[in-house]
């Protein structure tokens, strides 16, 4: 797969809530120093025209946080000010996350004119109860308004975010989200299994034992049905949680997953240079007070360290992996791990492409470990 | 020569937290013994913490000059004793130093087991008593009603007792008069042959082995050739010295005195405790009485968990026994775990103690099997075997008799606790050998006792139901023949021969029940269903299945967490590394113990409140 070289990340800390399983890095009620956040993120961005090195930005995204939280002529100003300092190539993806009861048609519009031309709806679930745990302000009519205000704004291509395996949801309130997904035709939808993080309160609510840990093996046969159900519906499975029609992959992430550099612009946002990786400081007024030199952290790996992360983030994508580019890449030999991953049936191997099977898929650390033991 | 006559040889023995170490404290005070300027708190337990580097000097035996009233200058030597019950044979021999023993009690907390164990092993080995109340100056003291506990238990008079403050120093004067005027001075011909009790002993890396020793008869002295009596080990002195508590040279020791020895000893298993040092040319023709073997009560098999490190293991062991006479260990081959030793300890403590030592220093990952007990099996042919290894149970059909070993074990507890213990020694195989009320909140409780019941969770359950009040102490009793049975344990078909456990008859279905419960919980689900069996023989009497994990992949991955998703990989690959392949299963090092959780008792333990 084709990926872009140079990609920028944009993160927008603001929430009007904080969803219990969510351990981004967002907070709530401090929307207003939005403005001088949007000139700390243009200050940060030109700390990176010479780590660009002439290359242009094949894809901007803008993610939270909720961005659709920000002002359209605030949002207007961030765009404007970001084409001024990286070079942008014709045809890149701009995407931009947002949250359904936050947008109409009016200001998705006023988005899309300021060059956003790929939307992420946070849909998460469309059952009643499973959105209530989440701690999602919208329903599940919301959503496909949300999709109807975009498509009337002339995006043509939306993503939707679900999350499958909340304590308390069916089988069936699994498959009538999938289904209801379906039925609104998005271009690109992401599934990710529920996973309990610690510093949120589902966290705090599974360790002090007052909620359920997701049940690995209800997961297992909801993301199973997921496979069935949306390759039914005609979209490529391109990554361990990913599906989109064809053509339709997201440019911005196949750049996390084949190891390429970008630039991580905003509160606590990694960049990725040289084999160098990096981190801003989380706290928004740290990083507005720093913005000419935000970073409060980085680790550059060693050869060996990096041929393990490329052959993990590599292995996320089911296409398949070329083992002679992998061992290239790599310099090692790869056929021990590989006979073993073959003969416990998580990949299969097909004039030296491996593809992960169905129960690879599942088990997809355990590919990971393999190939990099 | 010290005049016999000036000599007070004694120790101090006290249940745990009763406040040894700081009357210890005031006592090297007035006697001047540290300086103001030198003084802190715990002088004497802190000594060999502070030596990390030089030689390892513990304060087994402090010399102390103390002016008495009598306008006479006494030499005290303050005789240190270890204080758990795993080294109760220790304990003895440094009693054996003694003419006299402190008895300290806190006033707040009354008599505990250890205290009477010790008392019991004081009078045993003949020692005067001298009784203390300590921590007088506490407002929950109860000095009077714990002197009373003391006239019971000792039998003496009102005016015997002393009452002391340690932290304030109230009464510690008296103490040391006490101590002048009512423990006698030692016996010994000065001029004999040379006999020395060695109560004590460590490794030092620069110099060797230093033994503690009690002069009885006759003199040590550097340059001279003794030999051990006991082992018959040959070696020339090189340096004798006392502990003020700095250790100080000195030409000789002689009868009645307490003080160190170097003699170019390499190992600590050549100058055992309770072995006799005579002069190699003029030898005693009677060893000093006591001298046991080191002998272990408790076997555990220790394996590597990566199996490359076997030879490492071995050297650590070897290191280790340097300077812990009393283990002992053979290798062994387990068909589960591969080549590994069978090791032995005097009890749990020295096996957690020697284990924490070989991973911590020696930086091995260890896997370490259920501890047991050594059985005596006579074979219908007539043969006598001792079984250390559970897996080495020989055929039924083959023994005539199992004799297990047995202890007698002694607990302390407020009367409200008395049901609950008596249910717990019940449960465990006990037998009531008697019951006696000191008071209404001190019941003493004896118990014969199957070693095997108590070498796992007892302690803690005893501490668990009884809000931690109840204290214990035991001596082993010898064997007794008993119903027992070998339970096996199935992994995947396979039988785990490290998992085997020996258990008696009427418990052995509800321990191979809990035991493969407990390892459906422990052992992670694998790539495929994993079946979990118990059986005692051919029968198989429980079964669990792990089922296959269907799921262990990280859902999301994106730039933003691609340095920590890498660092949980990492986690999971290095817990991965720390499992023990068994077959085609992984088994984490937990699982080996798990026996150890499901001693018979379903009520959860709340953990240790003190040691």
């Amino acid at each position: 797969m084709n990926a872009p070289e140079f990609a920028v990340y944009v993160h927008i800390p603001y929430c009007i809530s904080r969803c219990p399983y969510c351990d981004f890095n967002t907070y709530v009620g401090i929307e207003d120093t939005a403005p001088e956040y949007v000139d700390a993120l243009l200050t940060e961005a030109r700390t990176w025209t010479e780590r660009a090195a002439g290359r242009p930005a094949e894809s901007i995204f803008i993610g939270g946080g909720t961005p659709s939280l920000l002002e359209p002529q605030l949002f207007d100003r961030l765009m404007r000010g970001l084409r001024e300092t990286f070079d942008l190539a014709s045809g890149a993806e701009i995407t931009m996350e947002a949250n359904p009861e936050t947008v109409d048609a009016e200001r998705l519009a006023a988005y899309g004119a300021s060059g956003v031309n790929r939307v992420s709806f946070g849909a998460q679930s469309f059952a009643p109860h499973i959105l209530q745990k989440l701690g999602r302000a919208h329903d599940a009519d919301r959503t496909k308004a949300a999709v109807a205000a975009a498509r009337a704004a002339g995006l043509d291509n939306l993503n939707l975010d679900l999350i499958y395996g909340t304590p308390g949801e069916s089988f069936d309130d699994w498959r009538r989200s999938l289904d209801e997904t379906i039925a609104l035709d998005p271009e690109h939808i992401s599934a990710y299994a529920l996973t309990i993080e610690e510093g949120t309160a589902f966290g705090a609510a599974v360790a002090g034992g007052t909620m359920a840990a997701p049940d690995d093996d209800d997961m297992a046969a909801k993301y199973e049905y997921a496979l069935d159900a949306l390759r039914a519906a005609g979209y490529d499975h391109y990554e361990i949680s990913n599906w989109a029609r064809p053509g339709r992959a997201c440019r911005h992430n196949l750049v996390y997953w084949t190891q390429g550099d970008y630039a991580g612009l905003g509160a606590g946002a990694h960049g990725h240079h040289a084999g160098t990786r990096s981190w801003n400081q989380k706290l928004p007024r740290t990083y507005i007070d720093n913005a000419d030199d935000p970073v409060a952290g980085s680790e550059t790996l060693s050869p060996a360290e990096r041929a393990d992360e490329w052959l993990v983030l590599r292995a996320r994508l089911v296409g398949g992996l070329d083992r002679a580019e992998a061992e290239s890449r790599t310099g090692r030999d790869l056929g021990a791990p590989i006979d073993r991953l073959v003969s416990a049936g998580l990949v299969t191997q097909n004039e030296g492409v491996l593809v992960p099977t169905r129960r690879g898929l599942l088990l997809g650390s355990e590919i990971a470990l393999a190939l990099t033991a | 020569m010290t005049d016999l006559a000036r000599i007070r040889n004694f120790c101090i023995v006290a249940h745990i937290d009763h406040g040894k170490s700081t009357l210890a404290d005031r006592i090297l005070e007035v006697t001047h013994a540290v300086s103001a300027r030198e003084m802190r708190e715990q002088y004497l337990d802190r000594m060999d913490l502070e030596r990390e580097r030089g030689i390892t000097i513990k304060a087994a035996a402090v010399r102390l000059a103390y002016e008495a009233k009598d306008g006479n200058t006494y030499y005290f030597n303050l005789i240190d004793t270890p204080g758990h019950v795993d080294f109760s044979y220790e304990v003895s021999r440094a009693l054996n130093a003694c003419e006299g023993a402190v008895l300290l009690v806190d006033a707040s907390q009354g008599i505990e087991a250890q205290t009477l164990a010790n008392l019991h092993l004081a009078i045993e080995a003949d020692l005067e008593i001298v009784p203390v109340v300590n921590k007088i100056d506490l407002p929950q003291a109860q000095p009077e009603k714990v002197g009373i506990e003391l006239q019971q238990v000792i039998g003496c008079a009102e005016d015997d007792i002393l009452f002391v403050s340690g932290k304030t120093g109230q009464g510690v004067t008296e103490l040391l008069e006490a101590i002048v005027a009512k423990i006698p001075p030692p016996q010994g011909d000065p001029f004999g042959p040379s006999r020395a009790l060695i109560f004590d002993s460590a490794y030092d890396v620069y110099r060797g082995v230093i033994v503690y020793v009690r002069d009885v008869d006759g003199s040590l002295f550097k340059g001279q050739r003794v030999r051990m009596m006991a082992t018959g080990a040959v070696h020339d002195i090189e340096e004798v010295g006392v502990l003020a508590p700095e250790p100080v040279a000195v030409e000789s020791l002689g009868a009645g005195e307490v003080g160190y020895v170097f003699a170019g000893i390499k190992a600590i298993r050549d100058a055992k405790v309770g072995d006799t040092i005579t002069d190699a040319q003029r030898q005693a023709t009677d060893q000093l009485p006591g001298y046991r073997e080191p002998k272990p009560m408790v076997y555990a098999g220790l394996y590597p968990i990566a199996g490359d490190d076997y030879p490492a293991l071995r050297d650590a062991l070897e290191k280790l026994a340097l300077n812990d006479a009393a283990l002992v260990y053979e290798p062994e081959t387990s068909k589960a775990l591969g080549f590994g030793f069978r090791c032995g300890f005097l009890g749990l403590l020295h096996m957690d103690i020697a284990r924490e030592r070989l991973e911590r220093e020696f930086s091995l990952e260890l896997v370490t099997t259920a501890p047991n007990v050594a059985y005596r099996v006579t074979m219908t042919s007539g043969e006598v075997i001792t079984v250390r290894n559970p897996s080495e149970m020989p055929d039924p059909n083959l023994i005539e008799k199992i004799e297990e070993p047995m202890v007698s074990a002694l607990m302390l507890t407020p009367g409200d606790y008395v049901g609950t213990l008596m249910e717990l020694n019940q449960s465990r195989r006990g037998i009531l050998d008697g019951m006696n009320y000191l008071s209404a909140e001190r019941v003493e409780l004896r118990y014969r006792l199957p070693l095997a019941e108590i070498i796992f969770d007892f302690f803690d359950q005893l501490k668990a139901r009884t809000r931690g009040f109840a204290s214990l102490d035991y001596e082993h009793l010898g064997y007794q023949i008993a119903e027992l049975v070998r339970v096996d344990i199935l992994l995947h078909g396979d039988p785990v021969d490290a998992f085997s456990a020996i258990v008696h008859r009427d418990k052995s279905y509800t321990y191979g029940r809990a035991l493969v419960e407990k390892l459906r919980s422990l052992i992670p689900r694998q790539m495929f269903d994993v079946p979990i069996q118990a059986a005692i023989g051919s029968r198989i009497i429980s079964r669990e299945t792990i089922k296959a994990k269907r799921k262990d992949v990280l859902s999301k991955c994106y730039g933003g967490d691609i340095t920590r998703k890498r660092k949980l990989l990492e986690k999971q690959k290095a817990g991965k590394r720390r499992m023990k392949q068994i077959g085609s299963v992984e088994v984490p090092q937990e699982a080996f113990i798990a026996a150890l959780q499901v001693g018979g008792d379903e009520k959860k333990t709340e953990g240790k409140k003190d040691k």
